[in-house]
């Protein structure tokens, strides 16, 4: 009798390790899998999109830029880089712009709050509106596929249009017929 | 195939649809040029474009309306409708309101351009990019109104289908005056650049009937600056705009010129 019971002792203590070992398994694969995910740091080629000298299309500029942290602050940085602007070509986005904030949403729709220096310090004229507009939405949705489209906000609010002419009020898709690509340069 | 046979049956149906709703008639049935529209952009307090001099985009695109206006009111048998006859404010959705009461045929904007570069100058002429437009009304609703109002009927699809044809109608027809536009330029200030592009203009859009848009110069750049400010050469724009339409209206036989 005993012996019985010492057995079903022994069963119940096996069970209850092999269950617990089992637990504790699973659950540092889980703590491992967080643990082992880095901080996603990706140098990497970047498409950014300037005017050309004779602003009258977008032209890509290739820079390798350091990509760290989440999908919205790697956005933040291409777009630091597009505000930064460009040695050879016309840049689009006019001087004491600042982001104050960006939010990816469902469907893919980036929204950006710009600061007023975007409207501001703006020169006017339609197509100088268009190429700063499209430099910023070509950048982004080419260079993060997730973006579908982007919405332009300025100082917090929806903007009708930025300097008088284009609708912000809808949310942006790429427009690609505005890049002159390599072969186009070369004729 | 379901989807095939339902746009058939649209496309039966739209045959025996007028699209006058969206202001189309009056292009191809010959009733020709009524009413033109002339719109001077910004005002009030939107400046526009600034020159280095003071000059303002509001001002001189006010100035060069009211002379096409009255050179139009003395050449052709016609409705001019200013959206704006003063330096006021003015919405875009107020213009477009009023080109569309008033029934216009044709919807001109004066406006000035500007460059990042002081080197940039010229005369643009922008119309209604059809591409553009028809891809966000295709692709679907894309702003809050239009999803407001999407409930997914049949009535729907016929409405984008008519909106569609008009817009096609319209950007073809703007096509055409800016066309005429940029030739009567080009013969009256043969030493101006003169640059044709589509733009996806917001007043464009939402405008029922063919638009043109012409930046009669560049703000930022010293010569075309002093141009602007010369009477002599914002007459010869007007003058050239009214020759255009005077073209444009021998193919739309309704109009008379004086």
């Amino acid at each position: 009798m005993k012996r019985y019971i010492f057995v079903f002792i022994f069963a119940v203590f096996t069970t209850g390790m092999v269950g617990y070992f089992a637990l504790y398994y699973k659950g540092s694969e889980n703590t491992r899998r967080v643990v082992s995910t880095p901080l996603s740091i990706d140098k990497r080629d970047v498409v950014l999109y300037f005017s050309s000298r004779d602003e009258e299309n977008l032209v890509p500029e290739i820079r390798q830029i350091n990509l760290k942290g989440t999908l919205e602050e790697q956005v933040a940085e291409v777009i630091r880089e597009l505000i930064n602007g460009s040695k050879d070509l016309i840049n689009t986005i006019p001087d004491g712009v600042k982001v104050h904030g960006l939010k990816i949403g469902r469907d893919g729709i980036l929204s950006i709050d710009f600061s007023r220096e975007l409207r501001e310090n703006h020169p006017g004229g339609s197509w100088s509106e268009m190429l700063t507009i499209y430099s910023i939405v070509d950048t982004v949705t080419g260079n993060f596929p997730d973006i579908k489209k982007v919405k332009m906000l300025i100082e917090g609010r929806e903007i009708e249009t930025l300097v008088g002419h284009i609708d912000t009020k809808r949310t942006l898709m790429e427009k690609r017929d505005i890049i002159m690509d390599d072969k186009m340069r070369k004729g | 195939m379901k989807n095939v046979s339902r746009l058939f049956l649209l496309l039966l149906f739209l045959q025996s649809v007028t699209p006058s709703a969206y202001g189309i008639n009056s292009i191809h049935t010959g009733t020709g040029l009524k009413t033109i529209v002339i719109d001077p952009g910004h005002g009030g307090s939107d400046k526009g474009g600034e020159g280095k001099n003071g000059l303002l985009e509001k001002d001189v695109a006010l100035e060069v309306s009211l002379s096409l206006r009255q050179m139009m009111l003395n050449n052709l048998k016609i409705n001019v409708v200013m959206t704006r006859d003063g330096d006021y404010d003015l919405s875009l959705k107020k213009r477009t309101d009023m080109a569309n009461m008033s029934k216009g045929d044709l919807l001109i904007s004066i406006h000035t351009g500007s460059s990042y570069s002081r080197d940039i100058k010229g005369i643009r002429i922008y119309y209604l990019d059809y591409e553009e437009v028809r891809k966000e009304f295709m692709v679907g609703p894309s702003n809050h109104e239009a999803e407001a109002d999407n409930n997914g009927g049949g009535e729907d699809d016929v409405e984008i289908i008519l909106r569609d044809m008009a817009i096609s109608d319209f950007s073809n027809e703007g096509g055409h005056v800016a066309e005429l536009i940029q030739k009567n330029l080009t013969e009256i200030i043969p030493d101006q650049n003169v640059i044709l592009k589509s733009m996806p203009i917001l007043i464009f859009r939402d405008v029922n009937m063919p638009s043109v848009m012409i930046e009669i110069g560049n703000l930022t750049n010293q010569d075309d600056m002093m141009r602007l400010k010369d009477r002599k050469y914002r007459d010869k724009v007007a003058m050239a705009i009214l020759n255009a339409v005077k073209e444009y209206s021998r193919v739309n036989s309704g109009m008379v010129t004086r």
